[in-house]
């Protein structure tokens, strides 16, 4: 299992277009991902509905977890788009 | 504070009270009108104006046969919420299919993150199947109502 911490860097937090974005991406991977609040419980990285559960907020930490090959560059492209300013207007 | 939703923000038939067309503005308006009337939203067209420029942002429509179009509004009086079903289904964009539990999630512009909480607090309970099941079998406004304001 590969994990990778990341910092939301959105404004808006993970919602609206920075929760769709990633939830593309996650959906694109060859590997199934997950993420998590620190010390939360993980949920789907492609689904929308777990995404928009976290309530995470500019500053939260973040766990994104994945198994298999390529895991890690999957993992080191979502904590990417997790930690740059997405937003595009107020949410 | 204010219950988030009353049973007179609840529509167990959307179809039958949108007759013709069935899409997703005109689902969304029924619901924004039942908000009007409980004095919620001072103002129909431009609570709707801000609603579609954030559902320009991202689709509303999510998997499991959900919409949950949302906005954050100056024409909003206090946060509320209004569900609708359809059996029919209506497309709010999502990959799997039209929706079937439609919940629009209301917040005055002032409030902050408020509807994140709202909204994120709204998704943890959608991610259960008891919790879909119970409001597509629900027969009585008043049983909507009182799951909504006891889960959310």
């Amino acid at each position: 299992m590969a994990e990778r911490h990341a910092v939301v860097g959105s404004s808006v937090g993970l919602h609206a277009r920075p929760a769709a974005l990633l939830v593309q991406a996650a959906g694109r991977a060859p590997v199934k991902v997950t993420i998590a609040k620190e010390g939360g419980e993980p949920t789907d990285a492609r689904s929308i509905l777990g995404v928009l559960s976290l309530d995470a907020r500019r500053g939260d930490k973040v766990v994104l977890a994945a198994d298999g090959d390529g895991a890690g560059a999957v993992l080191a492209e979502l904590a990417g788009l997790i930690e740059s300013d997405l937003d595009a207007g107020e949410g | 504070m204010t219950d988030l939703i009353t049973p007179d923000l609840v529509d167990l038939d959307l179809d039958s009270a949108l007759l013709a067309v069935v899409d997703r503005h005109a689902a969304t308006r029924a619901l924004a009108e039942r908000l009007v009337s409980a004095g919620r939203v001072t103002d129909l067209d431009g609570f709707l104006a801000d609603v579609r420029a954030r559902e320009a942002q991202m689709p509303t429509g999510i998997e499991g046969g959900i919409g949950i179009p949302h906005a954050r509004s100056a024409h909003v009086t206090e946060p509320a919420l209004a569900f609708g079903r359809s059996s029919a289904g209506v497309d709010f964009g999502a990959d799997d299919g039209p929706a079937h539990l439609i919940f629009l999630i209301a917040a005055p512009s002032g409030g902050g993150s408020e509807h994140m909480t709202i909204l994120a607090a709204l998704a943890r309970r959608l991610v259960h199947a008891e919790f879909r099941s119970a409001l597509a079998d629900a027969v009585d406004p008043a049983d909507v109502a009182d799951l909504v304001n006891k889960e959310v």
